[in-house]
C-alpha cells in the first residue's frame, strides 16, 4: 500500500518538473495566411497565369503604348503620299494595221493608305492612312476603359439593388426582382439601334456616344448581379453570425457593411473578371456594327469593321483587321482565364 | 508580414514540390495493373476476417503531410463488433475509408501498411486479400458485397432522385449477376423487414425525402445488408439522429448482430453506444492506436490517461459531482508530430519518460494492450 | 417609457418570466398573403426564471427549443405572449428599443463554425460589440478584450488570429468571450456543446459555470443531452413538439420524472459501462412533424401508456407540488 502511495507521490514531484517551455502541440502546426492561400491556389493554376500575362500586356501596351512610341498619332494621316501607276493597253486595227497602245496613269495619293508593314508602319496602315498599330493601342484604351466603367457601374448598380432586395426582403425584394425581370426580357441590340439612331440624329460628340451606350448597356446588365448578390445574401443572412450581429444589437448600416457585402466580394470580383470580358465583347460588337466608336476614333471593333464592306482587304490586306482581332480574343480570353483562377482561389469549398 | 504562425512562400513551395513527388508516385501504384496473386496474402490468425498492421494513412496537403492514421494495428475476429472510439481528427473515419479504398486522391493516399482481409469468393472457397496494395480497378471485388458501409448522414447518403426500391434492387443486381427484377424485389423486401420497417411495400416505392432521418438509416442499413457483407463498417451510424431514435437503431444494430453472419467495425465517439455494442474496442489519439481490449478490460480498467480522461469527462446522468473533469487543452492537428507522446501535454500523469521516444504497445493483459510509458517497468518487472 | 404596461404578479427577483408564448410560423399563404397552414413551433409555454439560475431546456429536434431561445431574445417577433425581462414587457419592443436591451441578454449557438464571422479577426469580432456599445472608453478596449479572453481561457496571441485557424473548442470560447463582452445578465445557451469532442465539451461546461459563478449570470441552457444539461441546470424543462410537457427543479426530474416521455429521454442514453444492462423504454415510430401535429396529447403516437383519452383530448399541464409540472393524462 505503502509502496503505491510513494510511486504516486514521486510521479507527481516529477510531472510538475517538466514544464510546458517548449512548443505546445497546437502550435507546432503552422497555416497559411488567408492571403497567401489565395494567391498561391490563384497561381496554382497556369492558366491564371497567362490570363494575369495577357491582360496585364494589354494594359502596358495600350496605356503606356502611346507614351513610347509617338511617331504617330490616333487620328494623325500619313500624309507622306504615294504615286500609284497603272497601266493599260489598248488595240486599235486602223486599215488593217494593228496597232498596240499602252498607257501609264500615274495618279498621286495624298494618304498613305494600305501601306505594307514596314519599319515605318509597324503593322502598316488602313484604307484612310491610319497607322494600324497605333490604332490598336489607342483602340485599346477606349475599349479597356469603356468595359471597365461599364463593369463598375453594373457591379455599383447591382450590390445596391440586390442588397436592398436580399436584406429587407418583402415587398421591396419583389419590386426589385421584378424590374429586373422585366429588363432581362428587354431585347439589348434592337433597342441599342434605335439608341444610335436617336445619337446619330442629335449634336454628340463622337467620342462620347459610346459612353452613352455603355451606359444604356449597364442599364439592362445590373439584374445579372444583382440576382447573384441578393442570393448571396439571403444564404448569408442565415448564418449563425449574422443572427449573432443581430442578437450583438448592431445597426442595420454595420449588419449590411460591415458584415454582409466583405463577404460577398469574392463573388463579385468573380463575376465583375468575368463580365470585364464579355464587356469588351459588347463594345467590339457595337462598333463592328458601326454603333459605337465612329471612324475617325479607333476602337478594336471598329477596325475589324472594315472587312464587312471591302472584299479586298478581308482578303489580301489581313495586317488590317487581324492585329484587332486578336487583341480582342486576347482580352477576353485573359480576363475569363482570371475569372476562373479566382473563383477556384475565393471558394473556400475548394479547399484541396 | 513576419507572424511566425505562417508559412513562408518558400516553405509552401517546398512542401508542395515533395507532396508532388509522392502523390505522383502513390497514384501510379493506385492505378497499376497487376496480376492477383501481387496483392494474395494469408492471415496472421485465421479467427480473424480484418488485420490491419502498421497502416499509414497521409494526407499530402498544402500546409504538410497530415499523418491522419499513423501506424495502427487492428484486428477484427469474425463475427465480433469492433468499436472504435476518439475524439475528432484522431484518424478513426481514415481508417475505415482506407479499408474501403475511398479516400479522396491524389491528397489522401495509404503510405505504407498491410490490410489483410478474409474474402469468401462465390464458389465458397476463401482468399485473403492485402487490400492496401489492391490496384482501385479490382477493388471491387470486395468494396460493397464483402465489405459494405454505413454512413453517418443518412439525409445525404441516399440518391434523392430514385426511389428506395431502385436502389435497394441495384444492390443486388450488382452483386449477384443474373438476378431477375422478382428476385431483387424479394430480396430487397427481406432486407426491409429484417431492419424493422413495418411497412416495407410503403418504403420500397417512396423517394428518400418522404422518410424520416430514422428510416433512412434504417434503409441505409438495409442496403449495407443486401449483399451479405462479412465486414460491416458503421461510421457514426446514430451521431446525426436523435436520441430516442438513436435508440431504436442501436436497438436494431444490436439484434442484427445475432442475425447476420458477419463482423461490424463500429466507429464513434460515444463511449455509450461503445459500451453498450462492441465487444472489442480500440481507442484512437492523434492518429495512433492509444489502448485496446475487450469492452470489460476498457471500461472497467482503463490505463491510458487520455482513455481514464476521456471517461471522467462524459457527463453521466449517475455520477454526481459539481464540477466536470476535463482534459486540458486540444485535439492535436497531426501534422509535424514530434517523436514523443502525443497526449503529453494534456496528460495529467507525465513522467520524465514521456519526453523521450513515443512509447510502444504494452500488453498488460492477452487481449489488453496500451501505450503509456507509465507501464513499462510493471511489464519489466511482471 | 410612458406607455409601459404595468406587470401583474411581478416577483422582483425573477429575471426573466415567460408567460404563454406562442411562436407561428406561416407555410401556406394564399395570393392577398393569408395564411392557410401554419406550423406551431411553440406553443403556449410559460416559466420564470429567477437571477442567477440555470434553466435546462431539453427536447429532440424540432421541438421548438431553438425557436423558444430565439424568441426569448426576440430574433423571432413572439405570435403571442409575453416576455418580461428585468420587470420590463418586451414582447412589444421595436428594434430601437431592443438594441439596448440586447446589451443585457446574449446569445451562444450551437455551431462555432459558421457562428463567427470568417473576415474578421478575433480581436475585431471581440472589439466590435464592446466599441459599438460604448462599454469602456475607446482605448481600453484592447486591454478590455484581453483581458475577457484570458476569462475564457483564450491566449493573448489569439487576437490576431482568424477564426479559420482554430478547432471547434476554441471557436466556442470565442463565441462565448463575444457574448460577455458586453456584460449581459442572461444568456441563451443554444447547444453549446453538442458540435464538440466529448473531453471539450466538459471544458466548455466547466468554463460556462466558471463565468457564471463569477458575473452572476442566468443561463438558459438548450440541449437535447440530459446529463450535459443536468452538470448545468437549477431547474429543467421537457419539450416535445412544441410544448412544455414537464417542468421542475433538476432534483425533482431526476429523481421523479413524471411525463413518459421524460422517463423514455432518460433511458434512451446509452450507458458508458458495458455491464450495465438498462431496462430500457424505446418508443416506437418517429417525431410526428410539428407542421401536422396529432390530436390529443402531442405524445399519444409514441408513448407506451397511451390511452382512449390521449387522442381525443390535450392533458393539462398542472402543478404537481413544488413547482413540478407536467402534462399527462396518467398523472
Amino acid at each position: 500500500m505503502e509502496e503505491t502511495k510513494n510511486k504516486e507521490e514521486l510521479l507527481e514531484e516529477v510531472s510538475s518538473e517538466i514544464d510546458d517551455t517548449d512548443v505546445p502541440l497546437d502550435k507546432n502546426v503552422r497555416l497559411m495566411s488567408p492571403t497567401r492561400m489565395v494567391v498561391r491556389r490563384f497561381f496554382r493554376s497556369k492558366l491564371s497565369i497567362v490570363g494575369l500575362i495577357m491582360v496585364v500586356g494589354l494594359f502596358i501596351f495600350s496605356f503606356l503604348g502611346p507614351l513610347f512610341y509617338t511617331q504617330w498619332g490616333e487620328i494623325e494621316l500619313d500624309e507622306s503620299g504615294k504615286t500609284e501607276y497603272s497601266v493599260s493597253q489598248a488595240e486599235y486595227t486602223v486599215d488593217g494595221v494593228k496597232y498596240s497602245v499602252r498607257q501609264t496613269t500615274e495618279k498621286y495619293l495624298k494618304d498613305n493608305a494600305l501601306a505594307a508593314p514596314s519599319s515605318e508602319h509597324i503593322l502598316g496602315t488602313d484604307k484612310e492612312g491610319y497607322d494600324i498599330f497605333v490604332r490598336l493601342m489607342y483602340g485599346g484604351r477606349i475599349s479597356l476603359t469603356v468595359s471597365f466603367i461599364a463593369v463598375f457601374l453594373i457591379t455599383a448598380l447591382g450590390v445596391i439593388m440586390g442588397g436592398l432586395a436580399g436584406f429587407f426582403g418583402g415587398v421591396i425584394d419583389n419590386i426589385i426582382m421584378r424590374i429586373c425581370d422585366i429588363l432581362i426580357c428587354l431585347p439589348g441590340i434592337p433597342i441599342l439601334l434605335i439608341i444610335s439612331t436617336i445619337l446619330d440624329a442629335s449634336d454628340i460628340d463622337k467620342k462620347y456616344r459610346i459612353y452613352l451606350l455603355m451606359i444604356y448597356l449597364t442599364f439592362i446588365s445590373w439584374p445579372g448581379t444583382a440576382r447573384l448578390v441578393r442570393g448571396q445574401i439571403l444564404s448569408l443572412r442565415e448564418q449563425e453570425y449574422m443572427v449573432a450581429a443581430e442578437a450583438m444589437g448592431y445597426s442595420t448600416f454595420r449588419k449590411i457593411f460591415k458584415h454582409l457585402v466583405p463577404n460577398v466580394m469574392p463573388q463579385l470580383i468573380v463575376s465583375m473578371s468575368l463580365s470585364l470580358g464579355s464587356m469588351i465583347l459588347y463594345e467590339a460588337t457595337l462598333s463592328y456594327l458601326n454603333l459605337g466608336v465612329k471612324a475617325p476614333y479607333a476602337a478594336w471593333g471598329t477596325m475589324i469593321n472594315i472587312i464587312s464592306t471591302d472584299q479586298d482587304i478581308l482578303q489580301h490586306y489581313l495586317n488590317v483587321w487581324v492585329p484587332a482581332g486578336v487583341c480582342i480574343v486576347i482580352a477576353v480570353l485573359g480576363f475569363n482565364f482570371i475569372g476562373d483562377g479566382l473563383r477556384d482561389a475565393l471558394d473556400p469549398k475548394a479547399r484541396r | 508580414m513576419a507572424n511566425k504562425n505562417y508559412l513562408t512562400g518558400r516553405e509552401i513551395r517546398k512542401i508542395a514540390k515533395e507532396n508532388n513527388k509522392i502523390m505522383k508516385r502513390l497514384e501510379a501504384y493506385k492505378n497499376r495493373k497487376c496480376d492477383e496473386s501481387e496483392y494474395l496474402t494469408a492471415m496472421h490468425n485465421p479467427a480473424n476476417i480484418l488485420e490491419i498492421e502498421d497502416l499509414h494513412t497521409y494526407f499530402f496537403t498544402e500546409q504538410g503531410v497530415v499523418k491522419a492514421v499513423n501506424g495502427v494495428s487492428l484486428n477484427i475476429p469474425k463475427n465480433a463488433t469492433v468499436g472504435i472510439v476518439g475524439e475528432s481528427g484522431c484518424g478513426k473515419s481514415v481508417t475505415s475509408m482506407s479499408v474501403m479504398r475511398l479516400l479522396q486522391g491524389p491528397t489522401g493516399q495509404i503510405y505504407s501498411g498491410e490490410i489483410r482481409f478474409n474474402s469468401k469468393e462465390e464458389d465458397g472457397t476463401e482468399k485473403v486479400y492485402d487490400i492496401a496494395k489492391m490496384p482501385i480497378r479490382d477493388i471491387h471485388k470486395i468494396r460493397g458485397n464483402q465489405i459494405a458501409m454505413i454512413f453517418q448522414e443518412p439525409m445525404t447518403s441516399l440518391n434523392p432522385v430514385f426511389t428506395i426500391g431502385q436502389q435497394l434492387d441495384e444492390v443486388t443486381f450488382i452483386h449477384r449477376p443474373g438476378a431477375t427484377k422478382e428476385d431483387a424485389k424479394a430480396k430487397s423486401m427481406e432486407m426491409l423487414n429484417l431492419v424493422g420497417i413495418a411497412a416495407p411495400e410503403r418504403v420500397y416505392a417512396a423517394f428518400p425525402h418522404e422518410l424520416s432521418g430514422g428510416m433512412r438509416q434504417r434503409v441505409m442499413i438495409a442496403m449495407a445488408l443486401a449483399a451479405d457483407p462479412r465486414l460491416i463498417i458503421a461510421d457514426e451510424p446514430t451521431t446525426a439522429l436523435d436520441v430516442t431514435i438513436q435508440a431504436q437503431i442501436l436497438d436494431l444494430l444490436r439484434d442484427l448482430k445475432d442475425k447476420i453472419d458477419g463482423s461490424i467495425m463500429l466507429i464513434t465517439h460515444d463511449l455509450g453506444i461503445i459500451a453498450e455494442m462492441a465487444d472489442y474496442v480500440v481507442v484512437m489519439y492523434a492518429g495512433k492506436v492509444i489502448e485496446q481490449g475487450t469492452a470489460k478490460e476498457i471500461f472497467h480498467n482503463p490505463m491510458h490517461p487520455y482513455t481514464i480522461g476521456l471517461q471522467k469527462s462524459k457527463p453521466t446522468l449517475k455520477s454526481d459531482s459539481d464540477m466536470l473533469f476535463n482534459i486540458p487543452g486540444n485535439v492535436p492537428n497531426p501534422v509535424n508530430m514530434p517523436n514523443y507522446c502525443y497526449f503529453k501535454e494534456r496528460c495529467d500523469r507525465c513522467v520524465k519518460k514521456c519526453s523521450g521516444d513515443y512509447p510502444g504497445m504494452i500488453q498488460v493483459s492477452p487481449t489488453h494492450y496500451v501505450a503509456c510509458h507509465l507501464y513499462e517497468e510493471d511489464q519489466n518487472n511482471g | 417609457m410612458a406607455d409601459e404596461k404595468v406587470i401583474e404578479n411581478y416577483d422582483p427577483e425573477v429575471i426573466l418570466e415567460v408567460r404563454n408564448l406562442r411562436k407561428t410560423f406561416p407555410l401556406k399563404k394564399t395570393i392577398t398573403g393569408k395564411v392557410t397552414q401554419e406550423l406551431v413551433a411553440v406553443d403556449d409555454v410559460s416559466f420564470s426564471l429567477k437571477a442567477g439560475e440555470t434553466l435546462g431546456i431539453v427536447g429532440e429536434s424540432g421541438c421548438g427549443k431553438t425557436t423558444l431561445g430565439r424568441a426569448i431574445l426576440k430574433l423571432h417577433q413572439p405570435t403571442g405572449g409575453r416576455i418580461i425581462f428585468e420587470g420590463q414587457d418586451i414582447t412589444d419592443f421595436n428594434s430601437k428599443q431592443m438594441r439596448e436591451i440586447r446589451k443585457k441578454m446574449q446569445i451562444i449557438f450551437q455551431d462555432p463554425y459558421s457562428s463567427l464571422p470568417p473576415r474578421d479577426t478575433v480581436g475585431g469580432i471581440l472589439s466590435e460589440p464592446v466599441e459599438v456599445h460604448k462599454i469602456v472608453p475607446k482605448h481600453e478596449v484592447k486591454s478590455y478584450v484581453l483581458d475577457l479572453m484570458d476569462k475564457c481561457g483564450l491566449r493573448d496571441y489569439y487576437f490576431e488570429r482568424y477564426p479559420h485557424e482554430f478547432s471547434g473548442g476554441q471557436r466556442q470560447r470565442i463565441c462565448i468571450a463575444r457574448a460577455l463582452s458586453v456584460n449581459p445578465k442572461l444568456v441563451i445557451c443554444d447547444e453549446p456543446v453538442s458540435a464538440l469532442d466529448v473531453s471539450i465539451q466538459a471544458q466548455i461546461i466547466n468554463l460556462l459555470k466558471k463565468l457564471q459563478n463569477e458575473m452572476g449570470l442566468t443561463y438558459v441552457f438548450i440541449s437535447h443531452d440530459l446529463s450535459v444539461v443536468k452538470y448545468i441546470s437549477d431547474k429543467i424543462g421537457v419539450m416535445y413538439l412544441g410544448s412544455m410537457v414537464e417542468f421542475g427543479t433538476k432534483e425533482d426530474i431526476f429523481s421523479r420524472p413524471l411525463h413518459p416521455y421524460t422517463q423514455a429521454l432518460f433511458s434512451a442514453i446509452p450507458h458508458p459501462d458495458p455491464d450495465v444492462k438498462m431496462n430500457r423504454i424505446i418508443l416506437k415510430g418517429d417525431i410526428p412533424s410539428p407542421a401536422n401535429p396529432p390530436k390529443g396529447c402531442r405524445f399519444h403516437t409514441r408513448c407506451p401508456h397511451a390511452m382512449d383519452i390521449c387522442k381525443e383530448e390535450a392533458p393539462e399541464y398542472k402543478d404537481y407540488g413544488n413547482g413540478h409540472c407536467a402534462a399527462c393524462h396518467l398523472l
